[in-house]
């Protein structure tokens, strides 16, 4: 098998026997790739636990059910003086990236949505009160 | 001449293989990482994964009770001052609660993924 063929991604076995010399560089490259984001993430947002109610944020809790009513929220268009005390952000670059994730997401090999009846409890309107 | 056609094809053939590669470790990977935020409800096709080193991104697709199907896809582009969400090309800055939650949730991606899909190797 090469080691480029794709199957190997989905065949976590195999990679956790390989030798560490032929181990993909894709692979290497995309491990340095999430080190890079955990340290990024990390130097923008410096740890404040205070500021976490426990215990959402314990291990064995989900981070979840807070953050994600978070993400659910419509982002509302920013008031003027956060947008100029905002860094520069390239509109243009943005939208390649979101188009970039867009087509990634388009590609992934998920199960077609199920039974509606059971997804009425995370329509956003049902998340954002908390539910 | 013959030789150049084999090597550019051979050649478009493997780059083409990393990048299938590539795009299979980060359609496994959102598929772990939409499991950070706990279980995720039937009916409910959630992905979070790390696009580059300075953008994470949430995309969740479900049905209202009509049948029809609901797509939001998040971005949180990371900045050295703080972290903007991106949606349909509107953004904001994070509060500081939110980053940190974000913050947990990378940290926990990172654990899983790593431990999931690069044991002995991240």
């Amino acid at each position: 098998m090469s080691l480029f063929d794709p199957t190997i991604a989905n065949n976590y076995e195999q990679l956790q026997r390989l030798p560490e010399s032929r181990v993909p560089v894709e692979i290497r490259q995309r491990i340095n790739v999430l080190r890079a984001g955990v340290a990024t993430m990390d130097m923008a947002v410096p740890d404040m636990p205070a500021i976490i109610e426990q215990p959402e944020l314990q291990r064995t809790a989900p981070v979840s059910n807070v953050l994600r009513n978070e993400v659910m929220q419509p982002v509302e268009p920013a008031p003027v003086a956060d947008v100029v005390a905002a860094p520069a952000v390239d509109m243009t670059n943005m939208e390649d990236v979101a188009n970039e994730a867009r087509r990634l997401l388009a590609t992934l090999d998920m199960p077609s949505v199920g039974d509606p009846s059971s997804i009425a409890a995370v329509t956003p309107e049902r998340t954002l009160a908390g539910v | 001449m013959l030789q150049k056609l084999i090597t550019t094809v051979l050649g478009d053939r493997t780059e083409q293989r990393k990048a299938d590669l590539y795009r299979n470790l980060i359609r496994r990977e959102a598929q772990i990482g939409g499991t950070v935020f706990g279980p995720v409800p039937a009916g409910v096709r959630r992905e979070f994964f790390c696009l580059d080193e300075h953008t994470w991104v949430w995309h969740e697709e479900w049905q209202d009770p009509t049948g029809q199907t609901n797509v939001r896809t998040t971005r949180y582009d990371v900045r050295p001052t703080g972290v903007l969400k991106s949606q349909n090309g509107m953004y904001q800055s994070l509060s500081d609660q939110e980053a940190q939650r974000l913050r947990k949730a990378v940290h926990l991606y990172y654990e899983r993924v790593t431990k999931q899909m690069y044991p002995g190797i991240a």
